[in-house]
């Protein structure tokens, strides 16, 4: 009980100094070691993990289940270690009864924590998104976080696997009762013949042998079987079939609205109503309802105009190259006739010291030479080491403005661009630009 | 023409190394040299009598035990070729490959390696990430990052590549050897950036060594700007280290 109390209080004054979402947690787990172990949590706890895309995933599903009418605890302001998610239990439990008062609990978990996140509690099912590239300073790669993660799935719990993610839904190799899901809809794959500065689909993550793909939906996701041991894309229980005038067609019926028509969202929203359906037993017609329109206030696309132009801003991770050429495909997908790329790369991290550039090799900047491509713009402290990765890469120096000043960069964005304009950074740097843009606006203003 | 192989290209890719055979290709290149590169992988292991240089980058842990196992039936074609010469440079955890043995902690298993270098390789189950600030002869300075979970210790017999100054994560001790070396011919660090990239005096060393010549002074803008950022990554090292 007392755990549960001082959590509260702890939080309660921890939101007022910024402070309430890891350190109760923290406090409480040093007083009480085993205090996530003797709650009482409902039938539906959804783990969420994976490189990629598992805030949008848990957001979107929060907004499922509440949409049902369901009461739903959840991290969906991240603090996703094991601290953080003892500060969210407790403090959402009762006192007396130690049962955490909710339908449903939804947890967003770092992959390399869920290992002592999941060795106190057991979800029911674990959604695992995928596992790319991702912050390799911090993780390490994806073998080691692949190695990591598994030590964190419990053995009763039912994985929600990404049928076209090769490493990730390696784990349901050998596993029973793993459900998946993918993209198949023509309109999402990526067309063939581009070429990407790596290729983690090359070789089966399972036997070693070489893999070949059916269609690609971007990078190494997509149908892919290994002629060696015969690992390929399992059958999905639910899929993203198609597009229909903007929509996404789910399992051939469905037809719902995301908020970005685009393959990295589709997974997420396909991601989610899989989990809606399987884990919290939602009927997939009303679970479809409930996912419809969805918007998600992430900042992860903000639309602007500047000196004439409309822009866009995409909100990416640094070393993290999946989310970088995300961006770049939707920049080269703009309808427009001409695009300007923006990318800012000014401190790779808030939490820690890290200078390493070499994941600057690992995005597809060469597509950038593309002649729709009439400017890139590369700005911040590493702006100079994205000159030289984007000059070998074949952007042209004639298009190419080199701006290590930040202040500097706003007036050739302002001057310079030309189309459509894509801002792509870090939500690291992303204010570094956004404030600056605000002050654009108003000096055009007066 | 020179002859440049790349060993397991799409496999030992972590760190962005295929881009150190690209650099060395077109700083070669934008000298007038002619440059051909083939692709070393499993089942085609090339005709390396010709071959001036192999590079072999960096990959995982399990992507290296797999490559020294495919490259066992050749050793005796490799040390041929470092025996007559050929320059070969080794990057990050690949280095285990060319050790005397490999022990890998995490599953109680070890093997041979190649044998070229006077060392063990140890896996582990802990990766560490440092930055690392060394000395390379009298007045260099070389940067960049390791980020592994392989320890190697070194045999008396043989040299280094650099001298740490400073190292982020406390595992290279100030004054520590860091990489092995061996002649003039034989490069290997467990430093990636890629090294040659984050380095430019070092992609200038390797390309003369190729050309067998002195090289003019690169103007072009993509070799301008990767001095820049080394100069700008070393200002912000040095001041991380107290040492600025």
């Amino acid at each position: 009980m007392l755990d549960i109390l001082m959590c509260k209080l702890l939080r309660a004054i921890g939101a007022k100094i910024g402070r309430g979402s890891s350190l109760p947690g923290s406090i409480c787990r040093k007083i009480w070691p085993g205090c996530l172990k003797t709650l009482k949590l409902p039938d539906k706890v959804i783990a969420v993990t994976g490189s990629n895309g598992k805030t949008s995933t848990v957001a979107l599903l929060c907004e499922i289940a509440e949409r049902a009418g369901l009461k739903v605890v959840c991290n969906r302001e991240g603090s996703n270690q094991i601290e953080g998610i003892t500060t969210l239990l407790l403090s959402s439990a009762d006192p007396r009864t130690r049962r955490v008062d909710a339908d449903v609990v939804i947890l967003e978990s770092d992959e390399r924590f869920c290992q002592y996140t999941f060795r106190d509690i057991t979800p029911s099912h674990m959604i695992i998104t995928n596992l790319f590239r991702d912050q390799l300073t911090r993780n390490g790669h994806r073998e080691f976080v692949k190695g990591e993660l598994k030590k964190g799935i419990p053995d009763g719990t039912a994985l929600i696997l990404n049928s076209n993610e090769p490493l990730s839904c390696s784990y349901g190799a050998g596993r029973e009762g793993c459900i998946y899901y993918g993209v198949s809809a023509p309109e999402l794959m990526e067309e063939p013949g581009i070429q990407h500065a790596y290729d983690d689909g090359a070789y089966c993550p399972v036997c070693g042998g070489k893999m070949e793909y059916r269609y690609r939906i971007s990078g190494h996701v997509g149908s892919f079987s290994c002629e060696k041991c015969g690992f390929r894309t399992p059958k999905p229980d639910h899929s993203v079939t198609g597009t229909e005038e903007g929509k996404l067609v789910i399992d051939g019926k469905w037809a719902v609205t995301p908020q970005i028509l685009n393959e990295a969202f589709a997974q997420n929203m396909i991601a989610a109503y899989t989990a809606a359906v399987e884990g919290i037993g939602i009927e997939p017609e009303r679970a479809a309802e409930l996912l419809d329109g969805i918007e998600l206030d992430n900042g992860r696309v903000v639309e602007f105009d500047i000196s004439g132009h409309h822009g866009r801003f995409m909100l990416c991770k640094h070393e993290n190259s999946m989310a970088y050429n995300g961006a770049i495909s939707t920049a080269l997908r703009d309808p427009a006739e001409e695009v300007t790329v923006v990318f800012i790369v000014d401190r790779l991290s808030r939490k820690y010291v890290a200078n390493d550039m070499s994941w600057l090799w690992d995005i597809d900047f060469d597509r950038l030479s593309d002649p729709k491509v009439k400017k890139v713009i590369v700005s911040g402290g590493f702006a100079h080491d994205a000159a030289a990765r984007m000059l070998v890469g074949g952007v042209g120096e004639d298009r190419l403005i080199i701006e290590p000043d930040l202040d500097k960069m706003m007036d050739a964005v302002s001057e310079e661009s030309e189309g459509t304009i894509y801002v792509m950074t870090c939500f690291t740097d992303q204010y570094k630009f956004l404030n600056r843009l605000k002050r654009y606006d108003r000096e055009e203003t007066r | 023409m020179i002859n440049i192989i790349a060993a397991y290209p799409d496999y030992l890719d972590l760190y962005g190394e295929y881009s150190a055979v690209k650099l060395l290709e077109k700083r070669l290149t934008g000298c007038g040299k002619e440059v051909a590169v083939t692709g070393m992988g499993f089942g085609t292991f090339p005709d390396i009598s010709r071959a001036d240089m192999i590079y072999v980058g960096a990959g995982t842990e399990g992507r290296v035990l797999s490559v020294l196992n495919d490259m066992k039936e050749h050793a005796g074609q490799l040390k041929e070729f470092v025996g007559r010469g050929g320059l070969l440079a080794v990057s990050g955890s690949s280095m285990a490959i060319f050790c005397r043995t490999v022990t890998d902690t995490r599953n109680g298993t070890g093997c041979e390696g190649l044998g070229l270098f006077d060392a063990q390789a140890v896996i582990t189950p802990k990766r560490r990430y440092g930055e690392l600030i060394c000395s390379y002869g009298s007045e260099k300075k070389v940067i960049g990052a390791v980020n592994s979970s392989i320890d190697f210790a070194r045999g008396n017999a043989q040299e280094e590549m650099f001298r740490v100054i400073w190292d982020s994560s406390g595992r290279f001790p100030k004054g520590t050897a860091e990489g092995f070396r061996t002649g003039d011919n034989v490069y290997a660090s467990e430093i990636t950036g890629p090294l040659i990239w984050r380095n430019p005096f070092l992609l200038d060393e390797i390309a003369e060594k190729l050309a067998g010549e002195k090289l003019p002074e690169c103007r072009e803008l993509w070799y301008t700007e990767t001095v820049r950022a080394y100069d700008h990554a070393l200002e912000v090292l040095m001041k991380e280290a107290h040492l600025a």
